[in-house]
């Protein structure tokens, strides 16, 4: 077969393929499936077409290579991480037992101190009946209940800020424990 | 961790502390029921209190400034809402602080456990397995 008339035979094959699929064969320029020559042809058909050829994409097989191995160990890090934090789970406690409890102490201290000045507004109703109904001295009222009020306000912060730190030193020493697993310090 | 190696790795101060812990959550239990029951006694008590009272015993609304709604009063108001609402506040402070001491009891218990497992990290990490 002369060189033209097998030059014409692969132009008119690949001239029937759509743009696209040559685009794709003359990027990736895969030697071993196309001969040097279908190549030229392609080159001349996307001319035609497009006037002028695409941008080529560069295989860079190292580039492959090293993505593949990147690929690779970054399955391999994050499988050697599951079994780490796995491993690194604490044996003594619950992590979410622990911002649970937290919770539930704060829940109780606020329904606490609420029962609390529900309490106080219950054993001293008969003064306030008495300065609101009886026209009881303003100073003779607060004379009365001053101690009372300033007693109930000490047990309220004693109270409040007691089990607000406590549940802060348990949400420290949590972080510490955290940070003091094998992931975290390598 | 397994149980064998975490008899390799604790010290004796460890043991210490999960003792206390363990004892901790023991004692949370106590607490929550011992107070549990005297918030149901304080609550048979006064309501046998109120029942046992006649409704014209003592007289409220004369002389106010000298009565405080305290238990002992609670008699003169027996159909009063108010009394009942005092009866349960009294009841409920009781319970909620059963059920604080609970919960900080179990708090102390988990506190020292992290202590415990911070400081075997540590020493794992640094590359020994015990003082003792």
């Amino acid at each position: 077969m002369p060189e033209n008339e097998w030059f014409s035979t692969i132009y008119n094959n690949l001239n029937l393929l759509e743009t696209d699929d040559l685009i794709g064969y003359w990027q990736k320029h895969d030697e071993e499936e196309w001969t040097p020559v279908a190549f030229d042809v392609i080159e001349k058909i996307l001319i035609e077409r497009l006037g002028d050829l695409p941008a080529k994409v560069e295989y860079d097989e190292t580039k492959m290579e090293m993505y593949i191995e990147t690929s690779g160990e970054k399955s391999k890090l994050i499988s050697e991480l599951k079994t780490l934090i796995k491993d690194s789970d604490p044996v003594f406690y619950d992590p979410e037992k622990i911002t649970l409890l937290v919770k539930w102490i704060l829940r109780s201290v606020n329904f606490l101190i609420i029962l609390y000045v529900i309490q106080f507004a219950l054993n001293n109703i008969s003064l306030f009946r008495a300065l609101f109904v009886e026209n009881y001295e303003l100073f003779s009222f607060l004379m009365q209940i001053g101690f009372s009020i300033v007693a109930l306000f000490i047990t309220i912060l004693a109270t409040f800020f007691g089990y607000k730190a406590l549940g802060y030193v348990l949400k420290i020493l949590k972080e510490m424990e955290i940070n003091s697993r094998n992931p975290r310090n390598l | 961790m397994e149980s064998e190696e975490s008899k390799e790795v604790f010290t004796k101060r460890n043991h210490k502390l999960l003792n206390i812990a363990k004892a901790c959550e023991v004692f949370a239990w106590i607490v929550l029921v011992l107070y549990l029951f005297n918030s149901y006694t304080k609550f048979t008590n006064i309501t046998q209190f109120v029942e046992t009272k006649s409704i014209n015993d003592s007289a409220f609304n004369v002389t106010p400034i000298s009565l405080e709604l305290n238990n002992s009063y609670f008699d003169r108001v027996k159909t009063d809402p108010l009394v009942f609402f005092k009866i349960a506040v009294d009841v409920l402070i009781v319970v909620f602080q059963g059920v604080l001491g609970f919960l900080t009891l179990f708090g102390i218990s988990y506190g020292l456990k992290m202590i415990v497992e911070t400081e075997v990290n540590y020493r794992l990490n640094a590359g020994e397995k015990s003082h003792a």
